[in-house]
């Protein structure tokens, strides 16, 4: 079979293969193109081969992307068909984030973006923006103690501040390192309300849940964008796929336990602090 | 043979004889500084000196190795995979466009010809990094000539 052009887009695709590459250093740069393009082919043919088989969108990118005096290497953007691919993925096996959605109308995402999930309050603004219930559960987390004695000046006061009208004073509230971790799990076990969900909240706030999606912090290089990337491969999209959904369970069962404290702030503060009190080490 | 005369003794270097004054024909060091500017190598060469022979220079081998022809020959002939890769893809989306009903083979022979190709491109960067390290050496010259 071979191809008569059908489409200006195709013809100018089969020009653009009579170039000739010579130097090793500009074939490698055609073969990471050519490597992404049939990576992201495969993968939607893999994973969503009923989409694939019913899809009208080009494989070919855009005539007017030849024109515009903009685009560096026209080469170096997905074609519509990878971008229908990359929104299958975001829409059905694991989120990414606006950022790396944006990018890749401008320019290839060589790799499968990690965007973090979890609760990065240690960014900055990040504890302001809070919520509550977290902002509560702050001084119980190892990281959210350090952060409030070691890090930020007056930590404990801002806490004060921040919960004077329900009664919870920092200076009440037991270092973790006090905490029997074993008890305070049995105890949450034997729970019906969302408080059950401590232990896994304080994991969440200490990134510690050992899932890539919750644990990973953006640094300043990749703020905003992601915090890790993994190859375009059917593995990596069913690990991501498979932890994502754990992870979605980690956040729901944490949602719920900071929306039950915020029902009733003043209320459920003073039980979450009981039972805090009551997972003490014994000495 | 006559190896030396008045004054005069015979040395013989990469086969042509040169007739050197007693003064400095006897004193090695002298010898080496009289032919170092015909070859920079021959600063540290040896010197053989046998009865009734002329006294012969002979330049010291390179260290094994590094010298620029042994870096040639172990250099790959052939042509550079990620080129050659390149080259059979682009003939072939010529002809077919974008091959993806087999874009997984595709990928996979792409990623062997990328990870070939910079494999190759480095062992020709050592290659030409010992060469252009190397210093300048005359060749040989064969007897006679």
């Amino acid at each position: 079979m071979s191809l008569v052009p059908s489409t200006p887009a195709e013809a100018i695709y089969s020009l653009r293969q009579c170039q000739l590459t010579i130097t090793p250093l500009k074939a490698l740069d055609y073969l990471e193109v050519q490597l992404n393009t049939y990576q992201l082919l495969a993968l939607y043919q893999h994973f969503f081969s009923s989409e694939w088989s019913t899809s009208q969108t080009s494989l070919y990118l855009p005539v007017n992307h030849e024109g515009n005096s903009k685009t560096v290497s026209s080469e170096n953007c997905h074609s519509p068909r990878e971008l229908e691919f990359i929104t299958l993925v975001y829409t059905h096996l694991f989120p990414m984030s606006f950022w790396a959605v944006e990018s890749a109308q401008e320019e290839r995402l060589q790799a499968i973006p990690i965007t973090s999930m979890g609760v990065d309050w240690q960014i900055e603004e990040g504890i302001e923006n809070l919520r509550m219930g977290w902002k509560l559960l702050l001084p119980l987390s190892k990281e959210g103690r350090y952060w409030l004695d070691d890090v930020e000046p007056e930590g404990g006061e801002w806490f004060d501040s921040e919960f004077e009208t329900h009664h919870v004073s920092y200076k009440h509230i037991h270092h973790p390192d006090r905490i029997d971790n074993k008890r305070l799990r049995r105890l949450c076990c034997e729970l019906t309300t969302p408080l059950q969900f401590l232990p896994l909240a304080l994991k969440l706030l200490d990134h510690e849940t050992e899932n890539l999606w919750l644990d990973e912090s953006p640094d300043e290089m990749n703020y905003g964008l992601y915090a890790s990337s993994l190859p375009w491969s059917k593995s990596s999209i069913n690990l991501l796929h498979r932890k994502w959904k754990q992870a979605s369970r980690i956040l729901d069962a944490a949602y719920l336990l900071i929306e039950w404290l915020e029902t009733d702030m003043k209320t459920h503060a003073q039980l979450l602090l009981q039972l805090w009190t009551r997972a003490l080490k014994r000495t | 043979m006559t190896t030396s005369t008045t004054n005069k003794r015979l040395v013989i270097y990469e086969g042509q004889q040169h007739w050197l004054p007693d003064a400095i024909a006897l004193d090695d060091q002298l010898l080496r500084d009289a032919f170092t500017p015909l070859c920079a190598e021959l600063a540290n060469a040896e010197i053989e000196r046998k009865e009734g022979e002329p006294i012969r220079i002979i330049k010291k081998p390179g260290r094994k190795g590094i010298s620029p022809l042994e870096s040639l020959i172990a250099a790959p002939e052939e042509v550079n995979p990620a080129v050659q890769m390149c080259y059979q893809l682009r003939q072939h989306q010529l002809m077919n466009g974008i091959d993806w009903r087999n874009a997984e083979q595709w990928a996979a022979q792409i990623e062997e010809a990328i990870a070939a190709g910079t494999t190759f491109t480095q062992a020709v960067n050592h290659s030409l990094k010992a060469l252009t390290s190397c210093k300048p050496a005359s060749s040989s010259i064969p007897e006679g000539f």
